[in-house]
This record gives C-alpha cells, sequence and structure tokens, in this order.
C-alpha cells in the first residue's frame, strides 16, 4: 500500500515536473559566437572529488574558464582553466571546453559558471559523490541516437526525476548520476548531430539550475574522435575507467568497442580484484550486450563474464539492443540465484525493437518488451533495487538484488 | 539450358587448349560442384544466422529499413525474414539441383525448369547478399565502408555459379563461361582478402579478440594484445599481398594460402566465441571456399 502511494505520488511529480521544467529548464542554449552552450557534468573518476565541467562554443574565443565555489558558501569564486579545443567530424565547427575540478569535498554542491572570453553561462551547481556509506540512486540507459523528440522527452523526463527525487527526505532515491550506455548519435564522426545530442542533454538540467553528471560508456556507432572531445577524454583513450559513486557502490565502465579480451580484460580482471572485497556493490556498463535480447552475442561474453562471476558482480548494465531487458540470475551459462543479473538494451531515444522473449535468459523470471524508458537504480545497505520506468512515468519492471554474502 | 546432349563449345579460349573435352568436362565439374557446396553451405549459414539458430537475429538489411529508412518494424522484420527465407530456399534448390548433376540429363522441359530455377536461385542469393552488404555499409559500423569488397566472396559466388551455367554437366565445360566465371571468383577473393587485409592492418578490435579468445581457450600460448596486434598487421599485409598476387599472376600458392587462411579464419568464429557461432562460420565459408575454387581450376588445368 506504501509502495502504491510512493509509486503514485512519483509518477504524479514527474508530471508536475515535466510541466514546470518545460517552462523553466534552462535548455537548448543557442551555439553562438562564444556564449557558452551544451554544458555537462562528466564522472570519470574519483566523482567524490572531481569533476569535469565541459561545455561548447561557436567560435574558438581565447579565454575560457569555470568559476566555482560551495554553493551558498558565500566564498570568494575559485576559477579553472578549460582546455580547449575544436571538434574534429565533418565541416561543422564548434569548439570544446573541458574544466577539470580537483581537490573538491565529497557529496557538497558546488556552484558552476562557465566563462568563454566575456560570455558568461547561467549559474548551474551540481553535487559531488558521497564520501560516507549513504543510500542514493543512480540512472542508466542507453541508445540516444535517432529519435531526437524521444530523446528530448527523455530528457526532460530526468530532468523532472532529478527533482523529485530530492523533494523528500529519503535519501535513497536521490539521483546522482547518469549511466549512459552509449549510441549517443547515429555517425559518431558527424559532429552536427554531436552539437545536437550536446544540445538536448541540456534538456537533463533541473529547473533550479542542478546539473546531472553523466558517466560515459563508448557505443559503436560512436566512432572516431569526437567522442573522446565530448566527454573530455585523453586524445586516444580506450575509454574503460572504474569510479566509486560512494565508499561502498563500485561503478565499471567497459567498452565494447574495443578489444575486450586483451589489455582491458587484464585491467577489468585487477578493477575487480581490488573491488570486490572493499565495495558492497559492483556494477559494470558498457555497450553490447553479453546476453543479447534481440543480436547475438558480444566477445564480452568470452572476455568478460567470467570474470563478472568470479567476483560476484552484482548487476551489469548493456545497452545497443532498443529494447528492455532484464535477465535472469546467470552462471556457467545457466539460470543460478547466485549468477549475474544484466538488465538494459538502451531506450533513451531509439526506435525499439522487438525483443525475442523466447530466449532462455530472458523468460520469467526474467523479462522482455519494449518501450523509450530509464532504469533507476536504488543502492541501500540492505538491497539494490531496480526500476525500469517508461517515458510515460508507468514503472515497465522491478527487481531486487540482494546484498551479496 | 545446355544438356550432355549438346554440341561441345568451340570456343578457342586457353582453358580448352590442348585438353580433350573430357578432361574439360571433369576439371570444370569439379569446381561447378565445389562452388555450388560452398554457395549451399553460405545459404545454411545465412539461414542459421537470421532464421533458426538459438541466437537468431535480424540483418542489416532490417536495420536499414527500420532505423535509417524509419519502415515500419513490422515490415522490416517481414522483409528481412523472407529475404532470408528465400536464400535458404534457394540455397535448397541449389542443393537439391546439385545432387541431379551425375544423373543423365535429358531435353525434357523439367530439366529446363530445373535449369531456370537453378539459375533464379543463384541470382537471388548474389542478390541478397549483395543487399545485405550494401546495408552494412550503410550503417555507422566500423569499417562498414568497406563491407562491399568485405563481402564480395559471399555474392559474387553464387554469381559466378549462374555464369557458370546452372547444373547441366556439359552446361560446366563452356570455356567462356568457365573463364568468366573464374576471373568473377578471383576478383572476388582478391577484394574479400584485401579488405580484411586491411581492416587487419589497422588491428580492428574484433579481430585481435578472435586471436586472443582462440589462445585463450585452445593453444593457450598466452598471447598478449600487443603480440595479436603485431600478428595482425604481419596478416594484414600478407592478405593484401596474396590478394594482389592472385590477380596479377594467378598465383596457385596465393589461392592455396587463401583457402587454409579463408577457412581458418571463418572457423576462429567458433573457436573464440564458441560453438554455438557455428552460422559466423558458415556464412564466411567463401571466404576459403572460392579460392578453393579456384585452385581447384587452376591446378586441373595446369594438368
Amino acid at each position: 500500500m506504501r509502495s502504491r502511494k510512493r509509486t503514485r505520488s512519483l509518477i504524479l511529480g514527474i508530471l508536475c515536473c515535466l510541466m514546470l521544467g518545460s517552462a523553466t529548464a534552462q535548455a537548448d542554449a543557442p551555439l553562438t559566437g562564444t556564449q557558452p552552450a551544451q554544458w555537462r557534468v562528466v564522472w570519470t573518476a574519483d566523482p567524490a572529488t572531481r569533476a569535469t565541467i565541459s561545455w561548447s562554443t561557436k567560435e574558438a574565443g581565447s579565454s575560457h574558464s569555470v568559476r566555482f565555489r560551495i554553493k551558498g558558501s558565500g566564498e570568494t569564486l575559485a576559477e579553472q582553466l578549460a582546455e580547449s579545443g575544436r571538434y574534429t567530424g565533418g565541416e561543422f565547427e564548434s569548439y570544446y571546453h573541458h574544466a577539470r575540478l580537483t581537490d573538491l569535498q565529497p557529496g557538497t554542491a558546488y556552484e558552476v559558471q562557465m566563462v568563454s572570453d566575456a560570455n558568461e553561462s547561467p549559474v548551474f551547481y551540481f553535487v559531488t559523490a558521497p564520501g560516507t556509506d549513504r543510500d542514493f540512486s543512480i540512472l542508466h540507459g542507453g541508445d540516444s541516437r535517432s529519435d531526437q523528440d524521444a530523446r528530448r522527452r527523455i530528457n526532460k523526463m530526468i530532468a523532472a526525476l532529478v527533482e523529485s527525487s530530492y523533494d523528500n527526505d529519503d535519501l535513497s532515491d536521490d539521483i546522482l548520476a547518469l549511466a549512459h550506455g552509449g549510441d549517443y548519435i547515429v555517425t559518431g564522426k558527424k559532429m552536427e548531430l554531436w552539437s545536437m545530442w550536446l544540445s538536448d542533454h541540456e534538456l537533463t538540467t533541473a529547473s533550479d539550475g542542478r546539473l546531472l553528471p553523466i558517466i560515459p560508456a563508448r557505443g559503436n556507432h560512436d566512432k572516431g574522435k569526437p567522442f573522446n572531445e565530448v566527454f573530455g577524454f585523453p586524445e586516444g583513450d580506450l575509454n574503460y575507467y572504474g569510479i566509486n559513486l560512494s565508499p561502498q557502490v563500485r561503478f565499471t565502465t567497459l567498452n565494447s568497442e574495443t578489444s575486450t579480451a586483451g589489455d582491458q580484460a587484464q585491467w577489468l580482471k585487477a578493477e575487480l580484484k581490488a573491488s570486490r572485497d572493499s565495495n558492497r556493490w559492483l556494477l559494470t556498463q558498457y555497450h553490447r550486450p553479453v546476453y543479447p535480447a534481440v543480436k547475438t552475442p558480444g566477445a564480452g561474453l568470452v572476455s568478460w563474464v567470467p570474470l563478472f562471476e568470479k567476483y560476484n558482480v552484482d548487476l551489469v548494465c548493456e545497452a545497443d539492443g532498443h529494447n528492455i531487458k532484464r535477465t535472469v540470475p546467470i552462471r556457467d551459462g545457466k539460470s543460478d540465484e547466485t549468477g549475474v543479473v544484466y538488465i538494459g538494451e538502451g531506450g533513451l531515444g531509439v526506435p525499439q525493437r522487438t525483443p525475442k522473449t523466447d530466449r532462455w535468459f530472458l523468460e520469467s523470471p526474467g523479462m522482455a518488451d519494449q518501450g523509450h524508458h530509464v532504469f533507476v537504480l536504488k543502492f541501500t545497505k540492505e538491497a539494490l533495487h531496480g526500476t525500469c520506468l517508461l517515458l510515460d512515468g508507468t514503472i515497465r519492471d522491478q527487481f531486487t538484488r540482494p546484498v551479496r554474502k | 539450358m545446355n544438356t550432355p546432349t549438346s554440341p561441345p563449345p568451340t570456343s578457342t579460349d586457353d582453358t580448352s587448349i590442348g585438353q580433350a573435352p573430357e578432361d574439360r568436362a571433369s576439371h570444370s565439374f569439379a569446381m561447378a560442384v565445389c562452388l555450388r557446396v560452398v554457395v549451399v553451405v553460405q545459404c545454411f549459414g545465412l539461414g542459421a544466422r537470421y532464421l533458426f539458430s538459438s541466437l537468431e537475429t535480424e540483418s542489416d538489411a532490417y536495420g536499414w529499413l527500420y532505423f535509417d529508412c524509419d519502415w515500419p518494424e513490422s515490415i522490416a522484420q517481414s522483409i528481412d525474414n523472407m529475404g532470408a527465407l528465400t536464400t535458404l530456399f534457394a540455397g535448397g534448390i541449389l542443393c537439391l539441383n546439385g545432387l541431379l548433376i551425375r544423373k543423365p540429363s535429358s531435353d525434357s522441359s523439367w530439366t529446363r525448369i530445373a535449369g531456370w530455377m537453378d539459375r533464379v536461385a543463384a541470382v537471388w542469393i548474389a542478390i541478397w547478399m549483395l543487399l545485405i552488404a550494401a546495408a552494412h555499409m550503410m550503417r555507422a559500423a566500423v569499417f562498414a565502408e568497406l563491407s562491399l569488397f568485405e563481402h564480395a566472396v559471399r555474392y559474387i559466388a553464387p554469381l559466378a555459379l549462374a555464369v557458370c551455367g546452372g547444373m547441366g554437366v556439359a552446361s560446366c565445360v563452356s570455356p567462356a563461361r568457365t573463364r568468366i566465371a573464374v576471373i568473377l571468383l578471383a576478383v572476388a577473393a582478391s577484394l574479400t582478402f584485401a579488405a580484411h587485409g586491411y581492416k587487419a592492418y589497422e588491428c580492428y578490435a574484433p579481430f585481435i579478440d578472435l586471436i586472443l579468445l582462440s589462445d585463450m581457450q585452445w593453444t593457450e600460448a598466452g598471447t598478449t594484445q600487443a603480440s595479436a596486434e603485431k600478428l595482425l598487421v604481419a596478416i594484414g599485409i600478407a592478405d593484401i599481398l596474396v590478394a594482389l598476387v592472385l590477380l596479377v599472376f594467378r598465383s596457385r600458392f596465393a589461392a592455396f594460402y587463401m583457402v587454409v587462411w579463408g577457412l581458418v579464419t571463418a572457423a576462429s568464429r567458433m573457436t573464440a566465441l564458441g560453438l554455438e557461432a557455428w552460422p559466423e562460420t558458415l556464412i564466411r565459408i567463401a571466404n576459403g571456399g572460392v579460392p578453393l575454387v579456384i585452385l581447384i581450376h587452376w591446378t586441373a588445368k595446369r594438368k
């Protein structure tokens, strides 16, 4: 009964925020001159103390920095210079700017303002990952590449979800970040498409100016240099990394679009080995599914799955298939309650495929369906609760994973 | 359709010089049978991948129609299924007609219909394979721009079979047709190897995984990613070289290398990804099968 009430208030909250958000969110800033636009916060390393504040300008400009301070502190604004350059990818000309903030305080709200030449962005804020073992939530989704209308609506829904998650005293529903499983646009080498995605991403900004940090994974459509330039990775970076979302939640992002078996598998083994004992929750995300609902399995099935099972990863988030799925817990290629659950397949703005529900790993208690969606993953000390929300706010799936003993 | 009762060909093509008609018939027959087997196996692999294996999926034709052309999913799905089903059926026709090759044929209307169906089936397979390659090229995958070259053996093998003259023994000995078929096959094999060679040279990530995962599960030599990448560069150069040598010098050694390496790389899908990946191996059978057809022809010609 209580959970039904909560669900109803959540849906009402989403609808209210959707209406409110569309009126007040500072989104879709025009990309002109050196006016900062396409703002985003990226988490790729220790999000409790570090964050990359990124934005774009149409023209190169000469001076780019971020002013920041602890929100409401009244301190003098600090300034961090940005690394800048022209996005590669076709004729479309625009410039990226990445200000890397370090030595931040955990679980703290920071005001940020991007400045390019004399042009200032609105003042936003973001919150660093907690330094204490508290309950919280994150969002996971993927594939926002080829249905712009749905993508924009999903982004507004995300902004609404974030806002409503802070409307109560329940810490566990506070949404800290969005993990994106890849395939942001159709053709990763076309900066024009990236620019549209980046402008649409502004819609995830809450009406009070809260920026939702993104944890990016590379998809098969995200080939080429722009991906690293958009998310502030060093040139040539292979895009696999692990971060702690809290002292007890390790979130590992893998890259299914490069070799899965070589150096990356070695790295993953060391990463999981080092993380398992010191974290209550161990999650991974990557693009190409190993237990797919429509396609054939990626090479990760052989390269990574034995490691997921050996180190008892709690949840694996995938994308690429354009549908909704949650597998049964899997170990040694068969259903096993002690095994690993795989969710996702991507619905942040892409036409949906009809899943092949007769595949053994999707049969009940697993599930598969289609629909634009985002997963809300709630981490508590007792359990990991997952909810798949459709674009209209309907809850399509809910699951719980207990803490491994 | 030509039949054993047809008059012997009068071409002065080099395939016929110095050879008795029986010899020509014999080696052209072996070549045609091999080519037919390759195409049939390939069709079976395609059917498995897109229709009936435990992890059947949709082809790029579906993806292109649904995601890039905004067609309704049900229509894209139906076209994709129909294409795969028709290709499987066409492969069945080729298989059935192949079994009839050794039986004496006559100039009956049934034989004519069978021969006509044979050619239609081969042409359909070529068209569908070409469409899938073209659809893959339209998608945004890494190296998708190479797919028409990469898949050349898949759509040129059935085309060569159609050119070769269908099911009749006598038709296979037509020197002009045989010559055209072999030229087509040599060009296809060269294009496929050159494209794969380029991807290998560029250390295409899935190729690295094929080496590393095969090693991990079978040879256990402890190959590192750096070693695999060096190996791939060498493989890539070798592939491009044999592609050139095959085309320019008509080298049987190059053809032999292609047979072995083409079959090894097709099989690597299973050695790396597990036996469940068998459709991936079968659909690539032409990688080694087409050079084998060429090798059979050139070896027989030399004898």
